[in-house]
């Protein structure tokens, strides 16, 4: 539904400037250059249901009262670190870039919630993962025509993105 | 009843004990938002386990290296140690604050020791 262009109302504060009043808007003035995207937050609708052995909750709970946290942003931070851990273990920045970018596009980040620098130089940041991806180096290369697919990315690279193709089928 | 049976029994009550206390768990609600769920997804996809058997499986371990990571959090360890012998006089198998006591983090005098004349 278009918004209204005219509106009439009536003002009675007891002043000088009561009376009846007309807006109208002039679309043709607007600069139609609004943002798609949406401006609602993205909460994370997923949870997970994990068996945490009962002592090790104890410990939770007592660390979380000491940071002055609640057990699930303890929890989080746990997670995080873990995963950030395995991905950092990747020698290969290709397979590493890999599982990043797809935990990325899989993940339904909010412009409010993306680090400034993507916002500042998105660009040369996608300029530079696509680097990675192809080339294994974060600077541009002159690829041989010739080279078959995948052909400067290595076999860790290779292998997570065969078993990700196949876990689509 | 000769001696081996009792003790053969005892043993067995005694080994129930601690797998019953092995296997108290608790369930927990974690939403861990965007960032980390798109990221255990991903692993969970690609090592063939569930991401909530992945969580149950690290979060000893790495709870055991957080809380060792400074002694500022030798109260919370403590706290968290007595509660738990309290309740149930010994730690359960492989929860944190057994890693903790195998790694010498910390050591458990239990009250069974503590009654025991020195040798």
């Amino acid at each position: 539904m278009s918004p209204e262009n005219a509106r009439s109302f009536s003002v009675s504060r007891g002043s000088i400037l009561d009376g009846d009043y007309t807006l109208d808007i002039h679309p043709e003035a607007f600069a139609d250059t609004s943002s798609p995207e949406p401006l609602q937050r993205v909460k994370s609708e997923r949870k997970y249901n994990v068996r945490i052995k009962q002592h090790d909750l104890y410990l939770l709970d007592a660390l979380a009262e000491h940071e002055g946290v609640s057990r699930s942003v303890l929890i989080n931070k746990l997670l995080h670190d873990v995963l950030l851990d395995e991905l950092m273990s990747i020698p290969e920045k290709d397979a590493r870039a890999l599982l990043a970018k797809t935990a990325d596009e899989r993940a339904a980040y909010d412009v409010l919630s993306r680090p400034w620098v993507f916002d500042a130089i998105g660009s040369e940041c996608k300029h530079l993962l696509q680097n990675i991806l192809e080339f294994n180096v974060p600077y541009e290369m002159m690829p041989d025509p010739r080279a078959p697919e995948d052909a400067y990315n290595s076999n860790t690279f290779i292998g997570i993105k065969e078993k990700l193709a196949g876990g689509k089928k | 009843m000769s001696i081996g049976i009792l003790s053969t029994v005892i043993q067995a009550i005694g080994e129930a004990q601690v797998e019953a206390r092995a296997e108290q768990h608790t369930m927990v609600n974690v939403r861990p938002g965007e960032k980390v769920s798109a990221m255990l997804d991903l692993v969970a996809e690609l090592s063939g386990k569930s991401a909530t058997g992945l969580v149950g499986e690290v979060i000893s371990s790495r709870l055991q290296a957080y809380a060792a990571s400074s002694f500022e959090y030798a109260d919370s360890i403590m706290d968290a140690a007595e509660q738990a012998l309290k309740q149930d006089g010994m730690f359960q198998p492989g929860c944190t604050l057994d890693l903790l006591a195998k790694a010498n983090v910390m050591t458990v005098q239990t009250g069974l020791q503590n009654k025991r004349p020195a040798l």
